[in-house]
């Protein structure tokens, strides 16, 4: 009698955890493997949610979610889709083209070093990685798509299942698991290796030419004053400015559709100077195609308005010869890092 | 008997009591908050339009706010200096950098509020902050001069001799070609710290940097004063009148 209580039991317990198919999956345990990221030479510490550390299977999902075209609404597009790795993940073409046809009215930016950044996008809407990553899917000039329909689609795949309880321990795909995992995957998009990092490790033995030299120390100047909006290692303050591109802004005022304060209007987020031998177009609308023409345009285009930021001489600009002008750009190329865009763990894994 | 029993609890009950007496109630350590607060003379200040007036005649706004202090600490009585934070980054586009609170400051009685503007030579390398973002975008460039951190970005613009023509300033301090520009504020108080929490305020009067000891004339510094000593000289000389320390 006591044996058959037991099995009773031992039978309704078992019972319980079918799943809604009928067949009770036999899952071994799984722990997600910890990664540290090893700071680059001179990088800030980057802070990760508590609620998303890096781990080896997270990144792996991210990476692969990343490339995925499911997450558009007709399969045909991902996050690569605008943000190329050979382009240092972002567009080469001005406007983006979405699933539907339609072109934005900003040039994607730039994923390098974002596990540094907050409030991303040009205006600042997301707050954050995790929070940046939501947009672009839903988005109906982009990606088009609805993420219950994206988790649907995933949960329906032969890989993504698996992928999702490696990286999280649980069975189950949600939204929030995704995006986390994009997340992962974007904060391990860092770029350090380039001619300006091996200058600045002593002992490389790598130094700057006299052109290369000479562009630093205008860039570092007050007069040209590039520093103090891309300053730091980072190459950008990751702040908000007027940098002079318009005398009004209602074609995009930028930072004030956030805001909705005046003083934001023409305020747009400070891009990372790295790689920007790959990343033209340049400025928020892919203006100038030219790192020569943006050169040009801090010389002696820079116009005045309401809300120009006080870093920015209110001349019409510094007025570079043409030998300072070839030096700024010599030494803005030093931050070229062609391994990053040829990095294999962010390449296409699908 | 009963009376026997009685006299005798009542000697235990007597001695239990003084025995309690004798017991030294130790004053209990309390927190600090340090609120950081910006005024134009004696009002708060607000950001955006040029409505503040200089000596020289140019009407002038306040657009960007940043500043260290560093070594902010108490001092008691007996002269023991209580340190409340090693540096602190006040940025007027944070909230949360508007104030701190220091935990478990030693009751006692306290005679002044110290700090040092910015960062003495000797504290004014890499090392001595954590490396955020933060701290990383008040780098001091190498080209203008040995040391680490700004110490103070002050922008705006101006309207040249009020005359319509608007112009932008640089106020950035720090140690400009090598030489030590911070100075110290020791603020007298009268304070006792015991269990409760204590509010103090520090204000900065950013019309003291340009209304000060010197007039401070914008046309006449030029948009940057990085690589000017004498401007951080005068910087410095007018910043004895910048600080006011309050119990809240």
């Amino acid at each position: 009698m006591k044996h058959l209580w037991i099995m009773t039991i031992l039978f309704l317990g078992l019972w319980s955890c079918r799943d809604p198919k009928g067949v009770t999956p036999i899952e071994e345990p799984f722990e997600p493997t910890l990664v540290t990221l090893e700071m680059p030479y001179l990088f800030p510490i980057m802070e990760i949610p508590e609620d998303n550390p890096l781990t080896i299977e997270g990144i792996e999902l991210g990476r692969a979610l990343f490339y995925e075209p499911m997450l558009s609404g007709d399969d045909s597009q991902s996050c690569s889709s605008c943000h190329l790795a050979e382009a240092s993940f972002t567009d080469p073409k001005r406007f983006s083209k979405g699933i539907d046809g339609l072109l934005g009215k900003r040039n994607a930016m730039p994923i390098i070093n974002v596990g540094w950044m907050d409030k991303l996008f040009w205006d600042g809407r997301a707050s954050g990685v995790e929070d940046q990553v939501i947009f672009p899917v839903e988005d109906p000039i982009e990606m088009h798509a609805n993420w219950d329909n994206v988790i649907q689609k995933l949960q329906s795949s032969d890989k993504y299942p698996e992928l999702f309880r490696k990286a999280f321990k649980v069975k189950g795909i949600s939204k929030n698991r995704a995006i986390q995992a994009i997340a992962q995957f974007e904060r391990t998009l860092i770029s350090a290796n380039s001619k300006t990092d091996k200058v600045l490790e002593s002992g490389s033995g790598i130094f700057y030419t006299d052109q290369e030299q000479e562009g630093r120390d205008l860039f570092f100047s007050e007069r040209a004053d590039c520093f103090h909006c891309h300053g730091s290692i980072l190459f950008t303050d990751g702040k908000f400015h007027n940098n002079g591109l318009d005398e009004n802004h209602e074609a995009d005022p930028g930072l004030y559709l956030v805001t909705q304060n005046a003083a934001d209007k023409g305020k747009f987020k400070t891009p990372t100077l790295r790689n920007l031998k790959f990343t033209a177009p340049y400025m928020h609308d892919g203006r100038f195609e030219t790192l020569d023409e943006v050169i040009e345009f801090y010389s002696s285009n820079v116009k005045v308005s309401s809300t120009l930021d006080p870093l920015m001489t209110h001349e019409g600009g510094i007025d570079m010869t043409a030998t300072e002008q070839a030096a700024l750009k010599a030494y803005l190329l030093t931050l070229t890092d062609t391994s990053f865009i040829n990095n294999e763990a962010c390449s296409d894994p699908n | 008997m009963d009376y026997k029993l009685y006299m005798i609890l009542f000697s235990l009950l007597t001695l239990s009591t003084l025995s309690c007496g004798k017991e030294e109630v130790k004053p209990k350590p309390a927190d600090v908050k340090v609120s950081l607060k910006t005024y134009v003379k004696d009002k708060e200040a607000v950001e955006g339009e040029i409505k503040y007036t200089t000596v020289v005649g140019h009407d002038y706004s306040l657009l960007t706010l940043t500043y260290y202090l560093s070594r902010i600490s108490l001092v008691e009585d007996d002269g023991t200096v209580v340190e409340l934070s090693k540096a602190h980054l006040f940025d007027l586009h944070k909230e949360d950098s508007k104030s701190f609170t220091a935990t478990k400051i030693p009751a006692g009685q306290y005679k002044a509020m110290t700090f040092t503007f910015g960062f003495k030579k000797a504290d004014n390398i890499v090392d001595f902050l954590p490396n955020t973002v933060a701290n990383a975008n008040m780098a001091w460039p190498e080209q203008l001069g040995p040391g680490a951190y700004h110490y103070m970005k002050f922008e705006g613009n101006y309207n040249l001799n009020n005359s319509g023509t608007i112009k932008s300033f640089k106020y950035h301090l720090g140690p400009s070609k090598g030489g030590d520009y911070s100075f110290d504020v020791n603020q007298p108080i009268d304070l006792k710290i015991d269990e409760s929490a204590v509010d103090l305020s520090i204000i900065m009067d950013i019309d003291q940097w340009l209304n000060g000891t010197t007039d401070y004339d914008f046309e006449v510094w030029g948009p940057g004063i990085m690589g000017k000593p004498d401007a951080q000289a005068l910087a410095q000389g007018n910043g004895v009148g910048v600080f006011s320390v309050f119990i809240d």
